[in-house]
């Protein structure tokens, strides 16, 4: 690596991108294509009760999942703007392993932080909100460590980039 | 008359017309479902409810600016004497 160079104005943005475009990835088909879960759908629950309370708590859940989208889009922007100014600076290499790894440990970081604290502390929803929900909430944080390694393996690869 | 004219004379006509069809454009705010939903969420649980959601999101960003700063405590020096810094691992 070349002296006088920087790479963590590349990586912070690259992993701020990672966790705006997982959490989009996560609420896009989790919540909306699939429909299994949605932000609150353990406190206000869409299977298991009637009709109406079922078109209420889907209209709630719509609210808290547009604020959490909300929240996802600024990640990415706050990304998008980070990496704006890492590529105008004159001593951050533009290493791709480098990028794309931060990319990948950001969805990472997301789905353990998430996983952990929205599944399992606070159980707000679960992946699956079946009684096999642990499996699938496992896979989930299974899925972060798995992106988080490779991210970090990437990043550190990236070094030889300049 | 000139074409700013015309054209503030369209936005008052397209405001007026927005206006006008506010509560038609809710299709469940004067509702029975629209006040439960209200309800539901600007009730007693509304501040835990945010608090809850956006949980995630300041563990998320301290991660980051750990990353992007540099960890808070003094860091090592390196075999020459000299403190290393600049670069993660």
């Amino acid at each position: 690596m070349a002296s006088g160079s920087d790479r963590r104005p590349l990586i912070s943005a690259g992993t701020l991108l990672g966790i705006g475009m997982g959490g989009f990835v996560d609420g896009i088909v989790f919540h909306q294509i699939l429909q299994v879960h949605n932000m609150l759908t353990a406190r206000y629950p869409k299977t298991g009760v009637d009709a109406q309370t079922a078109l209420v708590n889907t209209q709630i859940n719509m609210f808290w999942d547009g604020l959490f989208h909300a929240f996802t889009w600024g990640m990415t922007a706050a990304g998008l703007a980070l990496l704006w100014r890492a590529v105008r600076r004159g001593d951050v290499p533009l290493s791709t392993r480098t990028f794309v790894g931060s990319m990948a440990l950001g969805w990472g970081l997301f789905n353990l932080v998430e996983g952990v604290i929205d599944h399992h502390l606070l159980h707000l929803h679960h992946v699956t909100e079946t009684e096999g929900h642990l499996l699938w909430d496992l896979l989930f944080l299974a899925s972060g460590v798995v992106l988080t390694l490779g991210g970090w393996a990437l990043i550190r690869a990236g070094r030889a980039d300049g | 008359m000139t074409w700013e004219d015309d054209v503030r004379r369209m936005v008052a006509l397209v405001a007026t017309f927005l206006a006008a069809h506010r509560v038609s454009a809710c299709t469940v705010c004067e509702s029975e479902t629209g006040r439960q939903v209200r309800s539901g969420i600007f009730g007693g649980d509304f501040g835990q409810d945010l608090f809850l959601t956006l949980l995630p999101f300041p563990v998320l960003l301290a991660i980051v600016a750990l990353i992007h700063f540099g960890f808070p405590w003094p860091r090592r020096a390196s075999r020459s004497g000299a403190v290393t810094g600049g670069e993660e691992s």
